[in-house]
């Protein structure tokens, strides 16, 4: 199935990435032709129903982003008619080539360079996972628990861009963040991200694969915290076929891929608990939508005396997602 | 249930700023407050799989209020959970204006407003009257000097 699905999608990706990187030539030649300028009004003649066709929804809020980011207007100063706005020809050849990629798929955060999550705006960068709106509801129920505890140890397994992490540093003065991550590009941008928000004081990041066994960096082996956070891959390796051309072409389907029953890395994170969480730490993982009940079935048989199930939450949309454990 | 009572923690604490920010002028005795338990919220996600496994930027809240039948939309930020907070913001103004009318936070607002610019258009009135008749006054002193 999935190789079926790639050939098309590897040309839509080539065609999004030719769109992008044609800037330098385009801007030159356009700016020379001098300063005249065009309504945003008028630039956006038939982009709609190209977007449309390209199988993209919502093309409304696409248009509004791509144009804003053109004119570097924050997203919400930008009205909704565009009425009185105009693109000098660098801007609208910019404006051209993000939707050409966007018609290839490109994700809307990879063309924009930058998404908001909570109360930060993260770099994106491509092939790093681009944070999901339920993980915020994840996020926000976590600070929920810790914001009136004194000083917090956490581990996040799996960060990302670090958007999980840094919400939490920004929102807690009070917690001291470490992270792992198996990808090189989103190490970095973890770090980048970090820097950006002036929070690299309180969060160090390590380039980690985790293995059975060697759970941490050789440096962090004997640490112990008060927390851990994840969001481990739990897409189903038959979901697969169902993901969106967004996903598949341009996202690492490491941070998908979770196995035949979505558990697989879960099942890493919750030995790594065992021997990194404190007696009494809580480890708080964003899961799919049947895992659980499972979870809790797998701490009875497996876990006894190591892990307690202690609840499992809905996310903003009411799916059964989000479980705490805690160690015994 | 649970994410909801926090978002409305969220608002109360905006909104205590906004009474501690804002002028003294304004009566906020009456300005109500919102049930999380009356608003039926509606978030444009569609159905199939969330999470990891899609990538949907739908930013779109709509909120009812179910006593009074007030609907909100907003679609204001990038990001939905920022809409919701914002749509509640909203939906308290509207309430606000529907259940008090004259009283509500915009009309004395308004009110507020209009006596201003009221006010700043009579000094001005005066300022312009004093300056004419300082002008008169010193044409008519220099009028005097060159009689000498």
């Amino acid at each position: 199935m999935l190789k079926y699905l790639k050939r098309p999608l590897l040309t839509l990706r080539q065609s999004a990435t030719r769109a992008l990187s044609n800037s330098t030539k385009t801007t030159a030649t356009t700016t020379a032709t001098g300063g005249r300028l065009i309504e945003v009004n008028k630039a956006l003649n038939g982009w709609e129903a190209k977007l449309k066709d390209a199988g993209v929804q919502d093309t409304d809020f696409n248009l509004k982003c791509i144009v804003s980011h053109v004119l570097k207007r924050k997203f919400n100063t930008v009205p909704d008619d565009f009425s009185q706005l105009k693109f000098n020809s660098a801007q609208l050849a910019d404006f051209e080539r993000f939707l050409e990629a966007r018609c290839a798929r490109m994700p809307l955060q990879h063309i924009i360079g930058e998404w908001d999550f909570m109360d930060i705006t993260l770099k994106t960068a491509p092939t790093v996972f681009i944070p999901r709106p339920e993980t915020e509801e994840f996020v926000r129920l976590v600070i929920d628990n810790y914001k009136r505890a004194e000083h917090v140890n956490m581990l996040e397994v799996g960060c990302g861009s670090g958007a999980m992490s840094l919400s939490m540093l920004h929102a807690l003065p009070q917690v001291q963040a470490t992270a792992i991550e198996r990808s090189k590009a989103a190490t970095a941008l973890a770090w980048e991200n970090a820097k950006l928000l002036g929070l690299q004081q309180r969060f160090e990041v390590h380039n980690h694969t985790m293995e059975t066994d060697k759970y941490m960096p050789e440096s962090l082996h004997d640490k112990r915290y008060d927390l851990i956070i994840s969001n481990p891959p739990y897409v189903k390796t038959d979901e697969f076929q169902y993901l969106h051309p967004e996903v598949v072409v341009y996202e690492n389907l490491n941070a998908l891929d979770g196995g035949s029953d979505g558990l697989r890395v879960a099942r890493l994170v919750f030995d790594l608990a065992c021997v990194h969480l404190r007696p009494g730490g809580k480890l708080w993982l964003e899961l799919g939508n049947e895992h659980p009940p499972l979870v809790k079935t797998i701490m009875h048989l497996q876990y006894e005396g190591r892990l307690k199930f202690v609840q499992s939450y809905q996310d903003q949309y009411k799916r059964e997602r989000f479980v705490q454990l805690e160690k015994v | 249930m649970l994410q909801l009572r926090s978002l409305a923690a969220v608002l109360s604490s905006s909104l205590c700023h906004r009474l501690a920010s804002n002028n003294a002028h304004l009566d906020y005795s009456r300005y109500p407050s919102l049930q999380e338990s009356d608003i039926e919220e509606t978030l444009m996600r569609g159905s199939g799989p969330g999470g990891q496994a899609v990538n949907k930027t739908n930013n779109c809240v709509f909120l009812r209020h179910l006593p009074t039948g007030l609907t909100v939309k907003c679609h204001l930020h990038r990001l939905a959970s920022k809409n919701r907070i914002e749509a509640r913001k909203i939906l308290l103004d509207k309430l606000d204006a529907h259940l008090n009318g004259e009283q509500s936070i915009a009309a004395q607002l308004k009110v507020f407003d209009q006596k201003k610019s009221s006010e700043r258009k009579r000094r001005q009135g005066k300022l312009q009257e004093m300056k004419k008749m300082w002008q008169s006054r010193e044409m008519s002193n220099v009028d005097g000097e060159t009689e000498k």
